[in-house]
């Protein structure tokens, strides 16, 4: 810490920061567009109807119609989860499960609808484009993609990025052959009601041995009050591929909640690595109940790094089940719960095959009457030799009235398997405190480098421009956090 | 047939015991009965703390054993009972207490160890206030009405003991309770130990049987008062023989202020073990130890949850179960320490170890957390693996043969746990257990870890 910058000689970037930080609050992406021009409303609610609907204005195969209403049934059967958060103020009769922004994909930023360009401008995305520091862009408003961009040399290799309805309609084949192959239409109700509505997300397929250098990105965009977003992933690495996928998110701050629900399905064939960013910014009425799973076939490698600083509710563990030798899978997760938030994150590692490895490190905060959980598995089955795991969870609480739980489970039926865990949960010590003010950092700006350096081993996984990012997000989560 | 599943008010208020009890206990009694008709078994799949045992594994179709299963003198005086200079002794035989002694010394200095549906006549605002008070929603203590395994409990026990310790008095020798059953049916023992403040002592509650020829169930509780700045130790050995016994088990202490509460578990014996050895820390500066050897083989399964709950501030836990398993087993370390608002200043830690020491076994290890008080300090850790063949080599480098060798290893892997409770016969007895299980180990298939691992993964 010796070469600590003091707030006295804060650099010019970082005082502009605060300003910024000063003028927006502690959410700065909480701005609303006017929906009064979209092209298309789905009415309230859900039915079978519904399903039909969006199946029609995509003009869908028949194949994907009945995919959705036989997960629309298993939807209506399943139970809510009586575990991690209360979900009971959800009302499925009171959302939007489609609405279309604009009728027309557009190819460059200018041909946006000039609200939803100005809310892309804000958020910093087309801007990143230009300094190619993404390999290509998605952006996703309601409930579709408004714009995408590849980069040229890409698509020249023959990478494919493209939204998932346009995939499903130029690539038929490809998508059939893996879609819902990693989590089944029934995985659970939330899973089901994706598959049923899904709409939207990103579509990659990495050729063989093709490597993509610098991260593609996704950015998701909740504007409409009550909205259901069910954005739809699928990532098919071919052998000795790889490929970094980034994704962001945020939403308007409405007093009424909106629900996010995303399946994100990953194939990593052998020796490719896959990389999953995401930022997750959602404004605190946002439900955050995601599927997202990997297949990691033989000497593969999945990675998951998973920031979840905003939403009302995330429940959400990342998994990958390794089921081809030596495949290897890590998550690594940093959760922020402020007051009234439940960070319900976790991962799950299924290890089905031999010499596996994995690994999971999570770091939460919890500040006035945030809550974070860590909930994780760690399955190794029965024929899975000489697995390998650990896990590491550390939990920081900032105020007495925060909650922190660790919900571990290890499931072991293999005897030469290792399996750790270990988890710790503590508060700022005033010793820790005290020692950095005597050195003369005032109070606040000793507790933003305390929780700084708390989740640095994760910070410094995410490329440069996202450190930064996370930084700057936790450190306007912790104005106030002295009281 | 009076068997567990129909319970009612008829068969509750009938029982032996409870003809001579006072209304008061008859009428928790029939309270009870009423709670248990409402509720249900247990559902694996909607109950979190059954998720990893099938409650079908417990017969309830069984019926009641409510006869002493003979005198005493046919009793065998073996085991850790018979072994050491206890303070006292109680034998229950299936459905009765057979045989129960204090020692002069003992009872001089105000011991009382007892029949508990006596004692509910003799000493009966003692009783009246404590029994119940940690697993029923009552003004006097921090229970709250549980599930229906332990409903029966409160509704039908018996045979029960109460054993109090006055304020003050340091027992020289523990108080053994023996629970032996020799005839297959349901059986709900029950134990009310009150320590006062200052007073200390051992209880030793031996679980054994004869190879019985039909399901049985046992569904015991035992409640631990721990009054400020006592001292209570608890060793629970699960010694059952054969492979009919389901053992249920609730063994709660209440901790006072600065008092220290340990608990010892053993298990060795039985076809499904579920032992929730918990601890609620009401007083200020109170310590609990809960600690745990389990070693699991063909066929049997152990579901163990320790619990502890830290309500007063400043005090402290640390948890501490090892197990090994063989054969086609399966065993559940299911820990969780809960931190409420106000506790600041708790200190807690809990840590599990397993050995798999052979392919069919499966251990399950979730050691939760659940904090809500900032000011405190708590960790956990979990570990599952192998003996390390670099062990194996070393020890072979010096001439000490592979058996031998492995048997070294497990000793030193249970040691740690075991030397802990320095209570005169428990570690000769635990190690006992271990060497026949480790006897019995097909150590040709042992499991080893080899090669590059990664550092600091050493299990033991």
């Amino acid at each position: 810490m010796s070469d600590t910058t003091l707030p006295t000689s804060l650099t010019e970037a970082e005082r502009n920061q605060r300003e910024v930080a000063d003028d927006l609050g502690a959410y700065k992406f909480g701005w609303a567009d006017s929906d009064d021009k979209y092209s298309f409303t789905s009415k309230r609610g859900l039915t079978r109807e519904t399903v039909e609907e969006i199946s029609a204005l995509k003009d869908e195969p028949q194949w994907m119609l009945d995919l959705r209403l036989r997960a629309y049934d298993a939807f209506l059967r399943r139970p809510m989860p009586n575990w991690g958060s209360d979900l009971s103020a959800i009302d499925f009769d009171d959302i939007y499960y489609f609405v279309r922004a604009t009728e027309q994909q557009a190819a460059s930023w200018d041909d946006l609808p000039e609200d939803i360009k100005n809310t892309y401008d804000k958020l910093g995305i087309p801007e990143a484009e230009q300094k190619r520091l993404i390999a290509g862009v998605a952006a996703q408003y309601e409930s579709e993609v408004v714009y995408h961009k590849i980069r040229e040399d890409l698509e020249e290799k023959g990478v494919l990025f493209l939204d998932t309805d346009t995939a499903l309609r130029e690539h038929p084949e490809i998508f059939r052959e893996h879609f819902a192959t990693v989590i089944p239409p029934n995985d659970n109700k939330f899973a089901a009601l994706n598959t049923a509505v899904w709409s939207g997300g990103s579509f990659i397929w990495v050729p063989e041995g093709v490597k993509v250098d610098i991260p593609l990105q996704a950015y998701f965009r909740i504007n409409k009050e009550n909205m259901g977003q069910f954005e739809r992933t699928l990532i098919i690495a071919e052998p000795g591929s790889y490929i970094h996928y980034v994704e962001g998110c945020t939403a308007p701050i409405y007093s009424s909640d909106s629900l996010h629900s995303a399946v994100v399905e990953i194939i990593v064939k052998k020796g490719a690595r896959v990389r999953y960013t995401t930022i997750q910014n959602w404004s605190t009425n946002v439900y955050n109940l995601v599927t997202k799973r990997a297949v990691a076939h033989e000497d593969a490698t999945m990675e998951w790094i998973d920031g979840n600083i905003g939403s009302k509710v995330t429940m959400k563990y990342p998994a990958v089940w390794l089921m081809g030798r030596g495949a290897k899978g890590e998550v690594l997760s940093v959760a922020y719960a402020n007051d009234g938030q439940h960070q319900d994150a976790g991962a799950k590692m299924v290890h089905v095959a031999s010499d596996t490895t994995s690994n999971i490190v999570s770091k939460s905060i919890s500040k006035g009457t945030g809550r974070t959980s860590y909930r994780g598995l760690v399955k190794v089955e029965d024929g899975a030799h000489r697995v390998r795991s650990a896990v590491k969870c550390d939990a920081l609480m900032l105020d007495d009235a925060s909650r922190s739980d660790t919900y571990p489970y290890m499931e072991i039926e293999e005897n030469d398997a290792t399996v750790e865990h270990e988890a710790t949960v503590s508060k700022v010590s005033d010793d820790q405190l005290f020692y950095m003010m005597s050195r003369g950092i005032d109070e606040d700006e000793a507790m933003a480098m305390i929780v700084r350096g708390f989740i640095e081993p994760i910070a410094r996984e995410l490329p440069m421009e996202y450190a930064v990012e996370l930084n700057r997000l936790i450190e306007l989560e912790m104005e106030g956090a002295i009281g | 047939m009076t068997t567990l599943d129909h319970l009612t008010d008829d068969i509750v208020a009938g029982r032996p015991e409870a003809a001579g009890e006072p209304t008061w206990l008859r009428d928790r009694r029939l309270e009870a009965a009423k709670r248990f008709i409402d509720q249900e078994w247990p559902n694996s799949r909607l109950d979190e703390y059954w998720r990893s045992t099938n409650f079908k594994r417990f017969k309830t179709d069984v019926e009641l054993v409510t006869e002493a299963g003979g005198t005493a003198d046919d009793l065998p005086r073996d085991g850790l009972t018979a072994n050491t200079e206890h303070a006292a002794i109680v034998r229950i035989w299936d459905g009765g207490i057979v045989d129960l002694r204090v020692g002069t010394d003992a009872a001089a200095s105000g011991l009382v160890v007892a029949d508990l549906a006596e004692a509910a006549v003799t000493h009966e605002e003692l009783v009246k206030r404590h029994l119940g008070s940690l697993t029923t929603t009552n003004a006097e203590g921090t229970g709250r009405d549980e599930d229906r395994t332990i409903t029966a409990n409160d509704a039908a026990w018996g045979p029960g003991v109460l054993v109090h310790i006055p304020a003050e008095v340091e027992l020289a020798g523990p108080v053994g309770i023996r629970i032996h059953v020799t005839t297959p049916g349901a059986h709900l023992p029950r134990v009310l130990v009150v320590a006062e403040h200052h007073a200390r002592g051992a209880i030793y509650v031996e679980h054994t049987s004869t190879e019985l020829a039909a399901p049985t169930t046992v569904d015991e509780v035992v409640e631990v008062i721990l009054g400020d700045s006592a001292h209570v130790d608890v060793v629970s050995l699960q010694e059952w023989q054969g492979d009919q016994v389901g053992h249920l088990s609730l063994q709660k202490a209440a901790v006072g202020d600065n008092a220290t509460f340990r608990h010892l578990a053993v298990n060795i014996g039985g076809r499904t073990v579920r032992l929730r050895p918990e601890a609620d820390m009401v007083g200020q500066g109170g310590m609990a130890r809960p600690l745990g050897v389990y070693f699991a083989d063909e066929g049997q399964h152990f579901d163990l949850q320790p619990y502890i709950r830290h309500i007063a501030p400043r005090a402290t836990s640390d948890v501490l179960y090892k197990g090994a398993l063989q054969g086609k087993s399966r065993t559940i370390f299911r820990g969780n320490i809960l931190v409420e608002e106000g506790a600041v200043g708790t200190d807690t830690n809990e840590t599990n170890r397993t050995l798999l020491l052979s392919g069919d076994a499966r251990a399950d290890s979730t050691p939760f957390l659940e904090i809500f008080c900032a000011d405190i300090t708590a960790g956990h850790g979990s570990a599952t693996g192998q003996i390390d063949e670099d062990y194996l080599f070393y020890l072979a480098a010096r001439g000490i043969p592979r058996e031998e060798a492995v048997r070294l290893i497990v000793y030193g892997f249970f040691a740690e746990v075991i030397d802990e409770m320095d209570l005169p016969g428990v570690r000769e007895r635990a190690l006992e257990h271990i060497e026949r299980e480790i006897e019995a180990a097909d150590l040709d298939a042992l499991a080893v870890r080899t090669g590059h691992h990664a550092p600091g993964a050493e299990v033991a």
